[in-house]
Parts: structure tokens; sequence; C-alpha cells
């Protein structure tokens, strides 16, 4: 309820206690009027009896008519005042029985009378006389009787007029009290009811203006004070609100002017702490700007830090090697924390080794990522190391590398060899003599020649070679990229014709010698150990057989070295000396038996060896490279004799000469081949070049355009050897070849092998699709013979047809007619 | 909880603990003999709704056919307190008992009644010259039919008077034995009843007023005094209770009485108890019209002296009105 309508209802509880007052008291006055009425007719009442008993009294005591009459007169009055006495309750049940009491009394009264009345007292009969007797005793009863009902009427309407007056005074006092207190409860709960607000109110205004902004006031009632209240809420609500951001955001101002100045103070002091730093620092952007070096970055690479904008122009000045590592460390950088080594030069030569650290820094402001890159100087370091390693792994006399290093260099070789397939020799060393000059000139002396040995050591070994002291006065070699068996005996004849000359140790001569063992792998063993005990072992072979000597390990590569050595030593005077000569083999059509060719083969006749085929030379001689110079020896002297035997003979069938891989891989091998048929005069046509499958087959590209510029040049072309490499038919597709020769081994078995049948009906069929002819070469039956001309072989070349024959043999044969010759 | 449930178990102890006591203290019942009479109600009505068990009062009723017979058994010792009118009580005294009132039960001025036998040719009160009238000796209906005969100027001469107790006269007058009987309620109603329209019925409300009182021995008052006032004050709920509740009582009473509670004539009675002076009259009256029935010359004795009025006064002060 509002206030305003308490209060106005407050100001009328008086008015309303007075009317509820006024109410009362006109009702009780009422009720009062009306008891005082009874009381007065309970007074008459009584008087009345009082009168009624004085004159029964009077009358018994003298009988009068008058007293008689008075007496009746007095009990209608008597009587009309009970009958005009209204009442309930006891009342009534009183005046009931005062009536019949009355009634009563009137009945005695008059049977009294009449006794009295009718005969004088002393005439009276003893029955009359017991008999008034008896009824003015009953007389006297009924009169007390009377009267004692009249008094506690009388006592009765006296209580209920008390009773009244007291109600009455009870109920207006009580009402009075009751509305006085409802009045007071009123007032006091309306005076609560705004006090506690106000209370509450200012309450919570003290602790809102103490800055307890959360704080809400609590009003019960639905009255303007609880709207005040409510509208205090709100206001403290809107002012938290404002409040909570005012301070939110001065507590963001605060929070970003303190982080900027520790963000100024952290720059300010990282920036010292670069500028001032030992360490060459750089702050780094991703498009590579420099964005902050210190003066260490600077003296590092010899600038001042203007002229350093970019990484790019650093690098201009600083030469930074692993070239391609360092970009992928620069950008890795902005990405993740790592370090790498790199060695720098500057522009004044100034050489150094750096370990580089860089960590990411995010994002920048700009966008760009940025990274930090410091540098450190390990140039002392690493040579420390690398001179503790050397140390470590090297002989401190002779500087080579010492036992442990060549077991490792060692190890390393043979895993290297075995993956690519490649061949190592270890030569064993042992100086001659050594004890004895080392006693006899001091070991100064013994020094000195160990440190000479050493260098005449790394004078004879090719670049590739590891020389090793192992101790005392022993050496070992490691010889890798071995491509020939000879090179191991070169480099070994080097060493040894080094010791021919004399060392000079303190102003003497002095003639040191050596025995070598050689081990090879994988032939000789398959470990290091094993390697270094067999080059040993060879070593000791090598000393039996006297000083200054060789041995290898095995005793057929020693054979074979030592059949090499005489073969190449021999070869190379054999072309100057004339022992080489041509042998021809002729090549028949299967058609008509008809000659179609010769095969011009190579032969050297060996002064004591006999006559040779290439088998027996051929890899000495591309080994030495001889066989350049005896292939063009070869093809010059088939040429001539092809002319010789075309003008003597009118033979027009071509001539083939054997073209090896290094022949035909010379640069020089067009103008050479278009010399020889220049100088010789054989129409290129007659001229049939045959190169070896494999020869075509593993440098394609190279051998692709030679082919083609020989064929150009009108040079016929064989393929030789087909069947036995890894020819494709895409790339057969392309090669300018006239004719394919199948390979003898094929030949050979082809009665016997349906494998190798197959193969040559293969070939032939292929070559044929390619439009090729094929020759097929080694037979050796009419079998042979009679199933390639059943498979459509074009032509045959073969002891059953005709052996290789020196020229003048071939000539006698042209003479004699026995060669068929034929057009080709 | 607890502490209120312990509270009540102290309070119920307290209470047995006193009941006990009260039992044993009156452990000795109170031995009434009623007159079988409407008037007798309040004790009836006491008895039922339990007020003397309030009272801590075991109390026997038993009831007689008139209050002769109940005095007499208090004066024999048979019962303690009895409900008599005046007239047997006048008598006692005069054969040298010495009953004591206690109280006067109550007031009844319609207390006997004479019924006649209209088809004798009864139709007045005169009519009973020379007839065979019933009547209990010793008792007020005695004193009524003297009063009355008195009143019509004859005497109990003039009438041939036939003692007997109040139920063989209503049966000598059913049977025709007799011409006319005096008796109280309930007999006269069981003789109207039966003489139907050949009942004459006479009754007089002024010449008599019967009290009907509550009388004991000195002796037995004096040795439980504290008990008698109690058993007063159950007698004045008694009376209370009748006024409040009058059809509930009037039917207790006529059930106990055995009557129809329509002819219990519950109005003409005024149950108060009261000592005034009144009775000394009624009784001296009494006491007057026995000596000149037997014929002697004997003094009328002090009644003041059979009244004990101790009790009353301490039960209900302004009950006793009489001057000792």
């Amino acid at each position: 309820m509002k206030i305003s309508t308490r209060l106005r209802l407050n100001s009328l509880l008086p008015l309303i206690l007075a009317a509820a007052i006024v109410v009362v008291f006109a009702v009780s006055l009422r009720v009062l009027n009306e008891a005082t009425e009874r009381q007065q007719q309970t007074q008459d009442l009584l008087n009345g009896l009082l009168e009624l008993s004085l004159l029964t009294q009077s009358h018994v005591q003298q009988p009068l008519q008058r007293k008689l009459s008075q007496w009746r007169l007095e009990y209608l009055a008597i009587e009309r005042i009970l009958g005009g006495l209204a009442g309930a309750g006891e009342g009534a049940a009183i005046r009931q029985r005062l009536g019949e009491n009355l009634n009563t009394l009137r009945e005695l009264f008059e049977a009294t009378a009449e006794q009295l009345g009718s005969e004088p007292a002393e005439g009276r009969t003893e029955q009359q006389q017991v008999l008034t007797q008896r009824l003015l005793s009953q007389l006297r009863i009924a009169l007390r009787d009377v009267t004692s009902d009249a008094l506690r009427l009388d006592l009765l309407v006296e209580q209920q007029v008390a009773g009244v007056t007291r109600t009455v005074a009870l109920g207006v006092a009580f009402l009075a009290v009751i509305l006085a207190g409802a009045s007071m409860a009123a007032a006091r709960r309306l005076n609560r009811t705004i006090t506690d607000g106000v209370q509450e109110l200012s309450h919570g205004a003290a602790i809102l203006g103490s800055g307890d902004l959360s704080h809400r006031v609590k009003l019960e009632h639905d009255d303007e004070l609880a709207r005040l209240g409510d509208e205090f809420n709100r206001m403290a609500g809107h002012l938290q609100e404002i409040t909570v951001t005012r301070d939110a955001l001065a507590r963001e101002v605060a929070s970003r002017i303190r982080t900027e100045q520790e963000l100024r103070q952290s720059e300010e002091r990282f920036r010292r702490t670069i500028i001032d730093a030992p360490l060459p620092i750089a702050v780094h952007a991703d498009d590579g700007e420099i964005l902050q070096l210190n003066r260490a970055w600077a003296e590092l690479s010899g600038a001042a830090a203007n002229e350093l904008p970019t990484l790019g122009s650093w690098r201009a000045r600083v030469d930074t090697r692993p070239s391609d590592r360092f970009h992928e460390h620069v950008a890795r950088s902005y990405l993740e924390h790592h370090q790498d080594e790199f060695r720098t030069t500057t522009a004044d030569g100034n050489e150094r080794i750096w370990h580089f650290t860089s960590s990411p820094l995010g994002a920048l402001a700009d966008g760009r990522r940025g990274a930090v890159t410091m540098a450190l100087d390990v140039t002392e370091r690493k040579r420390m190391e690398e001179a503790m390693r050397h140390q470590a792994l090297h002989d401190a006399l002779t500087g080579l590398p010492n036992r442990a290093f060549f077991h490792d260099l060692l190890q390393t070789s043979i895993a290297r060899a075995r993956r690519d397939g490649g061949r190592l020799a270890v030569l064993f060393l042992d100086l001659d003599r050594f004890k004895r000059i080392n006693d006899s000139l001091g070991h100064e002396a013994g020094d000195q020649l160990l440190v000479a040995v050493a260098a005449r050591l790394k004078a004879a070994v090719r670049e590739s070679d590891a020389v090793a002291r192992i101790g005392g006065d022993e050496f070992n070699i490691l010889m890798t990229e071995l491509h020939r068996d000879t090179d191991v005996v070169r480099v070994v004849l080097e060493i040894l014709d080094g010791f021919r000359q004399p060392f000079v140790l303190h102003d003497q001569e002095v003639h040191a010698g050596t025995s070598i063992g050689i081990a090879m792998f994988p032939t000789d063993a398959d470990s290091a150990d094993k390697l270094l005990r067999n080059a040993d072992t060879a070593m000791y072979h090598a000393k039996e057989m006297g000083r200054g000597c060789y041995q290898f390990f095995s005793p057929q590569m020693n054979a074979r070295i030592i059949e090499r050595v005489q073969i190449e030593a021999d070869l190379r005077g054999a072309v100057a000396a004339g022992r080489m000569e041509l042998h021809y083999q002729p090549q028949f059509d299967l058609t008509g038996r008809s000659l179609v060719g010769f095969e011009a083969l190579l032969r050297w006749r060996h002064p004591y060896r006999g006559l040779l085929t290439p088998r027996g030379f051929l890899e000495v001689a591309e080994e030495t490279g001889l066989l350049v110079s005896i292939g063009s020896w070869s093809l010059e002297a088939a040429c001539r004799e092809m002319l010789l035997w075309r003008q003597a003979f009118g033979l027009e069938v071509p001539v083939a000469v054997n073209l090896s891989s290094r022949q035909f891989n010379a640069p020089d091998l067009l103008p050479r081949t278009l010399d020889i048929l220049d100088r010789t005069g054989l129409p290129p046509q007659w001229l049939e070049l045959e190169i070896t499958e494999e020869t075509v087959m593993s440098n394609l590209d190279e051998a692709l355009p030679r082919l083609e510029a020989l064929t150009n040049a009108g040079v016929q072309l064989a393929l030789d050897d087909f069947g036995t490499g890894r020819s494709s038919l895409h790339w057969l597709k392309m090669l300018p070849i006239h004719r394919l020769k199948i390979d003898r081994l094929f030949v050979r078995d082809i009665e016997t092998d349906p494998d190798d049948r197959t193969i040559v009906q293969a070939v032939i069929s292929l070559a044929h699709q390619m439009n090729m002819r094929v020759v097929a070469e080694g037979v050796e039956t009419a079998n042979q013979l009679d199933l390639l001309r059943r498979e459509g072989c074009d032509e045959v070349q073969g002891n059953f047809l005709g052996h290789a024959l020196p020229a003048e043999r071939i000539r006698g044969m042209l003479e004699a007619g026995e060669l068929g010759a034929t057009r080709h | 909880m607890r502490g209120r449930r312990n509270r009540w178990i102290a309070w119920s102890c307290a209470l047995l603990f006193g009941w006990a006591t009260a039992l044993s203290a009156s452990a000795e019942p109170v031995r009434v003999a009623v007159a079988a009479l409407v008037n007798s109600a309040p004790l009836v009505v006491a008895e039922d709704l339990g007020f003397f068990r309030d009272a801590g009062l075991e109390v026997e009723l038993e009831l007689y056919s008139s209050g002769r017979d109940a005095l007499y058994a208090v004066l024999e010792g048979k019962a303690d307190v009895a409900t008599v009118a005046e007239s047997p009580f006048v008598n006692s005294i005069f054969r040298g008992q010495s009953p004591c009132v206690l109280a006067v039960l109550n007031l009844s001025n319609r207390f006997v009644l004479i019924v006649g036998r209209g088809d004798r040719g009864i139709d007045s009160i005169l009519k009973l010259r020379g007839r065979t009238v019933g009547v209990t000796a010793d008792t007020n209906a005695e004193f009524f039919l003297d009063s009355i005969l008195l009143l019509h100027g004859m005497t109990s001469d003039d009438v041939q008077l036939v003692y007997g107790p109040p139920s063989v006269l209503t049966r000598k007058i059913m049977e025709g034995e007799l011409d006319a009987i005096t008796v109280w309620n309930p007999h006269a109603a069981a003789a109207i009843d039966h003489l139907g329209r050949d009942a004459f019925v006479y009754t007089n409300d002024w010449i008599y007023n019967m009290n009907l009182l509550l009388t004991s021995t000195r002796g037995y008052i004096e040795q439980h005094y504290q008990q008698t006032v109690s058993f007063l004050r159950a007698l004045e709920r008694a009376n209370e209770a009748i006024r409040r509740e009058p059809i509930r009582t009037r039917r207790i009473v006529a059930q106990a009485l055995g009557i129809r509670p329509e002819s219990a004539l519950w109005e003409s009675h005024d149950f108060v108890l009261s000592l005034n002076q009144a009775l000394p009259e009624n009784l001296e009256s009494q006491a007057q019209w026995v000596v000149r029935r037997r014929g002697r010359s004997e003094t009328i004795p002090d009644f003041t002296r059979y009244l004990c009025p101790g009790p009353l006064s301490e039960a209900n002060p302004g009950a006793v009105t009489i001057i000792e």
C-alpha cells in the first residue's frame, strides 16, 4: 500500500475511534436506561411488597374491610409492576415464580381474610383456629418467598445494570485501547516502514558513497520508498557499470602505459644489450632487411652498420659457406630456434668460423616476421679442435695420418667400395735398413729420413690416395678409384722409383729402399684388418724377394701383373715394330653363298708368344691408351688393303673394322676416320665400322650423334655382339645401323639350346622389321648354317665358311678366284 | 520437544498421585438414600454427570419409595444422607431421633395430589366425606390431606383414612378398593392415567409448600465434614446444570425414576440449595399438626437444633439465611 494512502488512513483512525466510542456510548446509554428503568420497577416492586407485607400484618392483627381493599389495590399495583417487567433467562424464571408466589400469597391472604372475617377470634372452632394458624404460617412463608424473589430480582437487575455499566466502561475502554493500539501500531508500522526505508536508503547511499557500488538496498513493501529504492538500485547499477567501465578503461590505459614503458625499457635494454654485446647480433626481417645490428656484427662484416641494410648486402661483403645452408639457416630462423656453423671470409681476406644461433621474433608490427641472429666466433676453438683432432689422427713427425686414422679411413673406403662395387689396394711399406741409418746417423737423422720418405710417398701417390705412417718406419698407403690392376703397379713403381734417388741427411747422401706388400679389396680380403694383415704378409714376401721389391698378396695377381707389365712393355714397341697385322674373314650371303664382305681382325705377332688375338692384349692396350693408336693403324691398314683389293680384283665388298669403346668415344673419331678414308682413298660406303652394343648403349646420348655423323659421312655401321647388351627396342629403332651381328655365343648353341634359337629368331625378325640385315658370326657347322638360313638370316661369317686369314692369303685366294666376290 | 513431553509426564504423575490421595481420603463411599421423587433430581443429575466423582467422592444412590423410608435408612445407619420431606423429619424428632438438615434441596408447591374416583361421584373435596381415602402415614401427603380437609370444613375424621405405601394405595384406587388417594408423583400420575376421564384430581399450590430436605446425622457430618461440603458443592453444580440444560437433565431424571419426562413437571420446582426461615416455620406448622393429631400436649421442639448449616454455608455462604 502506498505510504500516502496509509498516512491518510492513519489520520482517519482517531475519527473512527471517536465514532466508535460515540456509537458504543449511545447503545450503552440505551441499555443502561432500560436497566435503570427495570431497577426502578424492581424498587417499586419491593416498596409495594413492603406495603403489602405491612397491610398483611395489620389486617391479620385487626381485620378491617378498608385494609382488605388497600391490600387488594396494593396487590394489583404489584401485579402491574411485575407485568411491566421484561427480561429473559434467570430474571424471567424468578419473575414467573414471583408471580406464582404472589398468587399463592393472594390465595392465602384471601383464605386467611375469609377465616378471620367469618368469626371473631374467640368464637372460632379449634379446627378453624388450626387452619388459621396454618394459613398464617403459610402466609408468612409466602410473604417471605415473595420478598425474597423480589430481592433476588432486584439484585439481578442491579447486577444487570452493573454489568451493563461495566460492559460499557470496559467496552469503551477496550475499544479505545484497541483503536488506540491499532492507530499506534499503524503509525508505528508506517513509521517503521518510512524510517526503515529511509534508513536502508541512507545506509545504501553511505555504502555507495564509500565506494562499494555493488551494494543494493532491499525494501520489502510496495510503496513509494520501494520505488525510490528501485530507482536507487538502478542508479547504483548504472554507476557500477560506468565505474566498472571507467575502472577497466583506466586499468587498461594504465596497463598499456606500463606495458609501453616496459616495452620501451625492454627495447632500450635489448637495444643496449645488442649494441654493447661483444657477440655480433643482427635483427632481421623475412624480406632480408636488417633491422638492427651491433658493432660486433659490423666488425665481423668489415663494414659500417649503415653499409649493411640487408642480409643480401651483408653477404655481398662476407662470403659465407656453405652458402646454400646459410640461405636455409636464414629462412628457418623466422620459424624456429636453431644453430649452424658457417665459415666467413671478408673482403680483406679475414677468414673466420662462426657459430650462428637464430631465433624467431614472431610477427613484427608491419606484419613481417622477424628473427634475431647471433654469431659466436668459434674460429680459434675450431682451429684448436682441428689441431687436436689432427694431432690425434696424425703422426706428429711427418704430419701423415696415423694408424688409427688410416684404419678409419680404410674402413670408410671399404664401405664405400662395397656399396659402389669399387676396388681398393692397401700398400704396406717398410723402410729397408732404417735401423742401421738410425743407429749410425742418430734419431734426428732417422726422423729426417722419415719426413723425407713421407714427402716422397706423397709425391708418388695420386691425389685420391692416402699415405699414413703407422709406426716406426712403416707406412701404409690406401689406393681408391682403381680402374685397373696396373694403376696399383704404376704407383708402386713410382714409389720405388722415388727411392732410387738418395736422401740427404746431415749433408750425407743416404740410400734407403723399401719393400711393398699389396692386398686388394675385395679379392684378397673384405675387411680392414684382414687387408692390412695380408698387405703386411705380402710385404714380407717382397722383402724375401730382395730389397726394393713389391709383392701382391695373391700369387695369381702377382703373375697377372707381371704378365701385364710385360705385355704392356711389349705392346709399346709392337706397333712401331710392325708386329701388328690384320686378318680378314670373309662374310657370305646365305642365299647365294656369295662373298658380301670382310671383317678385319687385329692380330699381334708376339716375338715369344706367337700370334695373339686381341683378347690377350686388348685390355692392356686399352688401359695404356695404346689401343687408340693401334685402332687408327688398324683402320688405316684395312682401308688400304681394301682399296688395293678393289683396284686389283674389282672387289666391291666392304671391309668391317672393329672400333673399341675408347676409339668410338674419342672426340676425333669422325675427323680421324674421314682423314683415313681420305688418305687411303677408299669410298666410305666400303668401310663398315663395328661397334659393340654395349659401347653404344652405355652412353646413348653421345653415341647417337656420332653414329649419325658417321652414317651421314657414308660409312656403314654394324652393331656387334648383338643380344649380349641391354638394347632397348625404342633406341634400336632410332640408331642408324645397317647390320646387326648376332653374337657367336648364340650361334654356337643354336642347334641344342632352344632359348638361343628363340633369341636368334627374335633378332632376325626384329632386324628385318627395322630394315636391317643380320649377319651371324661364328658359324662352325653345316647345321648351324642350315638353321640360320631357315630362320631367314641374311649373311654369315665363320670358320665353316672361311677362316680369318692374313691379307696375303686373301689376296692369293682372290687371285685364285676362290672367293666368289659379289656385289654388296 | 523432549522437555515438553517430560513436563507432561511429571504433571500426569502429580495428578495421579493427587487423585490417589483423594481416593484414599474418601475411600468410604457416601451412601445416599433417595426418595424416588422428581424433587430428588439434583442427586441423580450429580451422579449421572459425574460431579460427585469430580469432587473426589464415591457416592452410592439407593432409591426409596418415600422420603420417610429414606430417612429411616439414615437413622438406622444403612445410609449416610437421605432426601426427605418435612413430615417424616418432624415425626422422627417426635420419636426421639436426631436427624439433621444439611439443606433444603427443593421447594415444591404442587407436590401432593388428591386423586379420586369420579365414577364414584367424587368431583370435589367435599364429596370425600365418608369416603375411603388412602394416604401414607407420617408423610407430607397426610399433612396436605389434613390441611385440605380443614380448608373445606372437614377433618380427617370425616373421611375413612386408609394408610399404606403410595404404590399400594395407587393399586387400590385402581382396583376400586379406595375412593381417593393422596399421593405424590409419580404415583398420582399412574393413578390418573389409569382412571382416565373418571379421575378427579385436586391440588393446591398455596396451602402447602413442601420442602425436600437433605438430611443426615450430626455425628456423620462431624466425622465427614469436608466430604459433606464437597457433596453439597457437587449438588450446587447439578442445580446449575438443571437450570442451564433443563431438557437434558429432565431426561436423565425421568430415566432414573422410570417415568415419562413430560410427567416430571420440571417448572414447578425451584432447584436451589438453601436454609432459610421458612423451614422452621413449616416444621413448626407440621409439629403442631403432629401434636394435635396425637392428642397429647407436647412442646414444639426447637427445630433450629436440628439444622446443620455449617457445610452449606461453607459450600455456598449466600444460601444460608437462617439464624441458629
